[in-house]
């Protein structure tokens, strides 16, 4: 049996969502830089995790910037 | 990897302004929106800059820049320099007068310690619409629904660079009506 979500439960994941964002664009620059070294991260152990399950490899220019992290610290 | 590192970038970059290897420069792309608006992922830092003399072509005004990256230290390919971490595309604006525009009205913006030029969110816009990717659209949607546009700013740009037919034409990307 499929669950479709309701009109109210679209508009609370709405509302969630404008303040998320809203929250995010308050923030100071270097926070959100920060947020973006965050992301950043996430999303290359994504990448990494889909290529070690037998998925697409990791982009070219995701590699590059492993690499670029790598060499910096 | 912290936000000291960003900040070291920042600060090569004004000591390539003092040097005289590069005339004027702001941050643009993703990484401008992620400062004007929300985190967006991008793997590198776009410095779009003006050379003191304009170059003959463009493949000899990422020379000086490939030269200072090499004297320092930092390695590099085509596409990216890496500066302390960061992958950093140069992009050298004086070809393009959106561009260059984007660069002589651009936001300062303090960060840390800097007070950094950043490519302002009309003009952005504008290069958006002109690249016209379907990443760019996003982009342009996200600023859109955020509504931090100055819309009288937004539309003397696009009118100045003969952008204000594509943007009626593609505006219906912005919103979620039929």
């Amino acid at each position: 049996m499929s669950h479709r979500p309701g009109r109210e439960s679209v508009e609370d994941l709405e509302r969630r969502k404008r303040i998320s964002r809203s929250y995010l664009r308050s923030l100071p620059p270097l926070e959100k830089v920060k947020r973006l070294v965050q992301l950043q991260e996430q999303y290359y152990q994504l990448l990494a995790i889909r290529e070690q399950n037998g998925g697409k490899p990791i982009p070219e220019r995701w590699r590059k910037w492993r690499t670029a992290r790598q060499e910096s610290t | 990897m912290n936000t000291a590192n960003f900040e070291k970038v920042i600060s090569v970059l004004e000591e390539m302004k003092t040097g005289g290897i590069i005339e004027k420069f702001a941050i643009g792309g993703a990484f401008a929106a992620t400062l004007h608006n929300e985190p967006i992922s991008t793997i590198d830092l776009d410095i779009f800059f003006l050379l003191k003399e304009k170059p003959d072509s463009v493949l000899l005004s990422l020379e000086k820049v490939h030269d200072f990256a090499r004297h320092r230290g930092f390695s590099f390919d085509h596409e990216f320099i890496n500066i302390h971490g960061w992958l950093v595309q140069f992009v050298e604006a004086s070809h393009d007068d959106l561009w260059k525009e984007a660069i002589e009205l651009a936001d300062i913006m303090k960060i840390g310690e800097f007070d950094v030029p950043v490519i302002g969110c009309e003009h952005l816009i504008a290069m958006w619409l002109l690249a016209g990717r379907a990443k760019d659209y996003q982009k342009i949607a996200v600023f859109w629904e955020a509504d931090i546009l100055d819309l009288q700013r937004l539309a003397g740009i696009l009118e100045r660079f003969g952008l204000s037919e594509k943007w009626e034409k593609e505006k219906w990307r912005l919103t979620d009506e039929p």
